[in-house]
């Protein structure tokens, strides 16, 4: 499987609510943020969660967001945040 | 979710001492290695996903009371006792007696 996003690609963390297991936080959703780093393919947590231990592999990405973009009262506009993201939590965002 | 606080103001100061481990802290650790363990023949018994899953689950105050380890035991036993591993009702009897004889003991 190949990664759909490159380093400096932007991309926007989907805005869903999902009950159970996930890993990405609830303030980083609905963010706009630039991948970083492309980890590589590991399996789905969201999966292993409940003990599904063979289903496919999914990318995972560092993508940085601006800290001032994610928490506007912090106060530090030269400060980042960068947060692990798997592939199916990510959107383009049009160049 | 009680467990996803990332962002949110908590009254206070964070307490940032650490602890000295009780036994019972290291044995439950000993046993999550061991269970997550890959090289066990058959396959790790669970993963570190469905017990971070077990703690999400709790109930809400209950999250917030528990301890660090506390929170681990819990869901390592529903995990094991839905996988046929340990019964959780003898399991409540045991440590109803085990705390029965401790009484006796200690009265």
């Amino acid at each position: 499987m190949s990664a759909r996003f490159a380093p400096g690609d932007s991309v926007r963390v989907a805005h869903r609510g999902v009950a159970g297991h996930v890993r990405t936080p609830q303030y980083i959703r609905g963010r706009c943020g630039v991948v970083e780093q492309v980890h590589g393919a590991f399996r789905n947590p969201e999966h292993l969660a409940y003990g599904i231990r063979n289903g496919p592999a999914v990318e995972l990405y560092r993508v940085r967001f601006p800290l001032q973009d994610v928490w506007p009262s912090a106060d530090s506009s030269l400060d980042s945040l960068d947060v692990d993201l798997y592939e199916h939590w990510l959107e383009p965002v049009g160049a | 979710m009680s467990h996803d606080v990332g962002g949110q103001l908590v009254p206070g100061r964070i307490p940032r001492g650490q602890h000295p481990f009780m036994p019972w802290e290291m044995r439950v650790d000993a046993l999550m290695w061991v269970l997550t363990d890959p090289s066990r023949p058959g396959g790790p018994q669970m993963t570190v996903d469905e017990l971070r899953y077990g703690i999400e689950s709790l109930a809400p105050e209950d999250y917030r009371r528990l301890g660090y380890y506390e929170k681990w035991l819990l869901s390592m036993i529903e995990i094991l006792a839905r996988h046929g591993v340990v019964d959780a009702a003898a399991l409540e009897r045991r440590a109803h007696e085990i705390a029965l004889e401790r009484a006796h003991a200690h009265p």
